[in-house]
């Protein structure tokens, strides 16, 4: 029995010891990190901004406006490295900042056009940041958004993490998310597409209020930013990674020139297939979408086959053109976003180390080939538009 | 198995790129004909260690040798698994806490393992398997929604050279199970139907631990790309933190890192075991003093190694360089010369 007893009792004090308190966080010792904005200051140190969570504004059930007490408190603070920023911001907050709930990393054009791997090393480094954090470019400063305002959400970075999560429904903007880049930085040929975000002011609204919106896209080569896309381009890059689930089509109404109707994409698809031909690389884009008439603005009357089959014209056109200029801008900058290398890889194994050796090159001389299936379906509860009368019971003009 | 999930992934797309998973089970399916080699020694030396067959077989003086390259290589990487407990907490989640009481919280679970002999050793092992089988199988499945098909493709593209390269890097992982059997034979039964029940745990062991840690390769390539693989060092925990169902569960790697943990206490008993018996088989030196002391030879090793860096690359070495030459060698020297001479023996009678 004595025995036991010896045992058990330094056995209950090593245990009271090994919990490792050592690292123990208590909540309200930490400021909780919903967003991170990264600049470049002009003496070349590195600027972060911290959007931090206040729990207490939190808890508040009344709107952030009327209870005059804002969610999210910003911290900006310089440093020689990402770390070294992010460690100064402790000498103004008496909590030390906490990433696991990042959601959102902003970094300035300025930035990103010198290159963003060395700034992007900490998150994808450290165990506190997680890899699924979405991750934007501004042609602001970055702690403008760090520090904008959003109407609906309490909490700014939540409102940008869900403008990211919603951009299917317009595919004119993609989701990048920090692992995306990591592996396309890892790869040799790959180069990679960011959101851009940007701060609206409408015109007939207070100076005060701004708002966020999700604007273009930065092109990156490597990790160096060399321009943006605009809506279109984008979605041609979209339709071609086979990345486009949702949004709105907009095609002159047939009969009606003048007037605009919209298509919405209830699905679509795309696959790449490459061609060596005499040396020559030849890439066939295939995409396939299924539509719906979701709008007609006109009087024609284009719930009918040929009309249908008129629209589905246009929108093979209008797809052509999005991926047509998406691809000239790309083979003009000489940067491989459309991941066509792996597929050239994937089908001609033997051949790629030599294509490899000079893939900017080869990107550059790629000649496209796009076919688009398109197929209109269903037009919504109407067949024809409503067409309001005069008082003579004739169409009005 | 408890250290083999964690690195495998990096390790065999640094050698095979895309391919490297192809190669987890053929490296690990080397382990079956060396597990049933040390099963037919151990129907031709009932209740005896090889180490103690390597004395009969080889004589006194190789026997001996044998005997002190066995407990110096299982001593000195049970000591480096113990310092990897440190180095994996102290890496992601808990790095002001003092490496030490990593080191001591495990090895006093080791020592009373050790201490309480191989049935609770095998009830614990027993009861931590299939939580080892469930996170994996959980972190995995979880992972699906991240993965691209197409990185796999094209299979072989660079052929199966950097695969061969590949297996050498993961067949070391299975030799470490062998020279635990090695030990452990003394204690299994010797009657007929028993031998061929362990031939068949052999197979299965093998195989279960061989396509686990296979599917841990493959979706790893499959979720971070080739490239990105070679570059995380515990890629299975990487994949914990981007584990999400809603925003309720997210990031549990920390649940991973408790059972991986377990799983490692597993690895290093069993080394702990292997020292032990080495000890008393070689040296006759027994008891619990002896054991105290290799705890503590294994403590002061862990300390030696308190960087990261340094340490998996030792540990790479002792698998690549020591082990795997050491047991390839070793098993098939003895289990060969022991059949020689038992065929040497019927003919002179």
């Amino acid at each position: 029995m004595r025995r036991k007893i010896t045992l058990i009792i330094p056995t209950i004090l090593l245990l009271l010891l090994l919990p490792g308190c050592w690292n123990r966080r208590e909540l309200n010792t930490m400021a909780i990190v919903e967003a991170v904005g990264v600049d470049r200051a002009n003496d070349g140190q590195i600027v972060v901004s911290l959007q931090i969570l206040k729990p207490s504004a939190i808890k508040s059930s009344t709107s952030e406006k009327a209870s005059g007490t804002k969610s999210v408190w910003v911290v900006t603070s310089k440093g020689e490295t990402v770390f070294d920023a992010i460690r100064n911001a402790s000498l103004q907050t008496d909590r030390k900042a906490y990433f696991s709930h990042n959601t959102v990393y902003v970094l300035s054009e300025e930035l990103a056009r010198n290159g963003i791997s060395d700034e992007l090393d900490l998150f994808s480094r450290d165990s506190e940041f997680r890899k699924l954090t979405y991750v934007f470019i501004t042609r602001r400063k970055a702690e403008d958004i760090i520090r904008s305002d959003y109407e609906q959400e309490k909490i700014p970075a939540q409102a940008i993490e869900k403008l990211a999560k919603v951009t299917y429904a317009a595919s004119k903007v993609p989701k990048v998310q920090l692992i995306d880049l990591l592996k396309n930085f890892a790869s040799k040929t790959n180069d990679s597409i960011v959101p851009g975000i940007d701060i609206i002011q409408e015109d007939n609204k207070n100076p005060n209020e701004e708002s966020l919106k999700l604007d273009g896209t930065a092109i990156l080569k490597r990790d160096r930013m060399v321009g943006w896309f605009n809506e279109k381009e984008t979605r041609g890059v979209l339709w071609v990674l086979g990345k486009v689930k949702s949004g709105i089509i907009d095609i002159a109404t047939p009969g009606n020139e003048s007037k605009k109707s919209g298509i919405e994409i209830i699905r679509a698809d795309s696959n790449v297939v490459p061609e060596l031909v005499d040396g020559n690389l030849i890439m066939t884009i295939n995409v396939r979408l299924d539509g719906n008439l979701g709008e007609e603005m006109g009087s024609s009357d284009l719930v009918k086959p040929e009309s249908f089959d008129e629209i589905e014209k246009q929108i093979d056109t209008d797809i052509k053109e999005e991926i047509s200029s998406a691809v000239s801008k790309a083979q003009n900058w000489d940067v491989d976003i459309f991941k066509f290398a792996p597929d050239v890889h994937r089908k001609y194994p033997r051949e790629w180390p030599e294509l490899e050796r000079n893939w900017r090159e080869e990107f550059r001389k790629i000649q496209i080939n796009i076919i688009v299936d398109a197929k209109l379906h269903w037009s919504g509860y109407l067949k024809k538009p409503v067409q309001p009368k005069n008082t003579e019971g004739e169409v009005a003009q | 198995m408890g250290t083999t999930f964690l690195p495998v992934a990096s390790i065999v797309s640094s050698a095979g790129g895309r391919d490297g998973w192809m190669i987890v089970l053929p490296a690990f399916i080397l382990g079956i004909p060396y597990g049933l080699m040390v099963l037919s020694l151990l129907s031709q030396f009932p209740n005896k260690n090889l180490l103690q067959v390597s004395e009969i077989v080889f004589g006194k003086g190789i026997g001996k040798l044998i005997g002190v390259l066995y407990i110096l290589i299982t001593g000195y990487f049970g000591g480096l698994l113990l310092g990897q407990v440190g180095d994996i907490y102290e890496r992601s989640i808990m790095p002001l806490t003092p490496i030490s009481l990593f080191y001591l919280g495990t090895i006093i679970l080791v020592f009373y393992l050790c201490k309480s002999g191989i049935e609770v050793f095998a009830r614990f092992s027993e009861v931590i398997f299939p939580l080892i089988i469930l996170a994996l199988i959980l972190n995995l499945t979880l992972s699906i929604s991240r993965i691209e098909p197409g990185v796999l493709l094209p299979i072989l593209s660079e052929g199966v050279m950097p695969l061969f390269w590949g297996g050498l890097k993961v067949a070391p992982f299975v030799m470490e199970y062998i020279l635990f059997m090695a030990g452990i034979l003394a204690f299994l039964p010797t009657d007929m139907k028993e031998i061929g029940q362990l031939r068949r745990e052999v197979w299965r062991a093998v195989f279960l631990v061989g396509i686990l840690d296979m599917f841990v390769a493959f979706t790893q390539i499959l979720v971070f790309g080739p490239f990105e693989t070679t570059r995380i060092v515990y890629g299975l925990l990487v994949l914990g933190k981007m584990v999400e169902v809603s925003r309720t569960v997210a990031g549990v790697e920390s649940l991973f890192l408790g059972v991986w943990l377990g799983a490692l206490v597993i690895k290093i008993s069993a080394f702990l075991f292997t020292v032990v018996w080495g000890l008393e088989t070689v040296m006759n030196l027994k008891g619990l003093k002896w054991e105290i002391a290799v705890c503590a030879v294994f403590m002061g090793i862990a300390f030696g190694f308190v960087r990261g860096s340094v340490l998996i690359s030792e540990i790479s070495f002792v698998d690549n360089y020591l082990i795997l030459p050491f047991t390839t060698i070793w098993i098939l020297g003895l289990w060969g010369t022991a059949r020689w001479k038992k065929g040497k023996n019927i003919r002179g009678n």
